[in-house]
């Protein structure tokens, strides 16, 4: 399951403050769970539009998408899902943490996001064919990030 | 492709990472009364332990030594109908009745109503009815 240090660590997030309070109110975690649905739909839109502009050269409407502030609004989006995740996570944490549909989240995610650091890096002498490839790698990855959470709940 | 064997290491790493998340045996949540049985199933225990906040209202209820998971409605809800963790305080006598899961072997219920002290907490009132 997990290991004893991480089990301490995981108690201690649930015992600090910001979490006994997200578990005892009935609007801020309401609140808290739309922002992080709302950032994961920022961040797919951007995604998917990024990934689109590779995968459809023909698409007329990509040219005009500046791929810079679709990455911008990308890593806003990132940086709200991921400090929302994790004040959900602190809410029951350990119960999370050996839930399959959780680890499979963070393990697709972490994929997800090693692709898309590496398509940016090597976007200037990657081949057309690799592109595509990741961009696809990209839109499944992404894809399944979103069915494993919505799982959690349910597994 | 000069970063090739860069990405063939990231997806390694994600494989090993990967495969030491094995799936544990965790029951989480259920949304829904599609995994449960029709009929009301009734059961009186101990509270061992009462969780009413978020995200799920549980309460881990001792039947004849055998704990049962009855999951109330959401916290909010299972709290406006009265139902509380000082209500539920450990060794409290409760008696559940609700929908119990349709795979036998696990001991489960999704309550619509407990009974503590002789008094009815309907924290699915509409179903309640049906009782």
């Amino acid at each position: 399951m997990v290991d004893d240090q991480l089990a301490a660590m995981l108690r201690a997030l649930s015992e600090s403050g910001p979490a006994q309070m997200l578990r005892t109110s009935f609007v801020v975690y309401p609140v808290v769970n739309a922002l992080h649905v709302a950032a994961i739909g920022g961040l797919f839109s951007m995604v998917a539009l990024l990934d689109a502009k590779i995968l459809v050269p023909g698409w007329r409407g990509g040219r005009g998408l500046d791929e810079r502030v679709l990455r911008h609004i990308a890593l806003i989006c990132m940086g709200i899902a991921v400090s929302t995740g994790f004040a959900l996570f602190s809410v029951q944490p350990v119960d999370y943490a050996v839930n399959p549909a959780f680890r499979t989240k963070l393990v697709l995610l972490a994929l997800a996001l090693a692709n898309a650091g590496i398509l940016f890096l090597t976007s200037n002498r990657a081949s057309p064919g690799r592109q595509r490839l990741q961009a696809a790698v990209s839109l499944a990855a992404w894809i399944g990030v979103l069915m494993a959470g919505r799982f959690i709940g349910f597994v | 492709m000069r970063s090739a064997p860069l990405k063939r290491n990231s997806l390694f790493l994600l494989l090993i990472v990967a495969s030491s998340l094995a799936p544990a045996g965790f029951a989480f949540a259920h949304h829904g009364w599609s995994w449960t049985q029709s009929g009301y199933f009734r059961l009186s225990g101990v509270v061992r332990e009462a969780y009413v906040r978020n995200p799920h209202a549980t309460i881990d209820l001792d039947v004849e030594g055998v704990v049962w998971r009855v999951e109330l409605a959401p916290p909010g809800r299972t709290t406006a109908a009265g139902v509380n963790e000082d209500l539920l305080a450990p060794g409290t006598d409760v008696v559940a009745i609700g929908n119990r899961s349709r795979d036998d072997t696990e001991t489960r219920l999704k309550a619509v109503r407990i009974i503590v002290d002789g008094r009815n907490y309907d924290v699915y009132p509409d179903r309640a009815a049906g009782i």
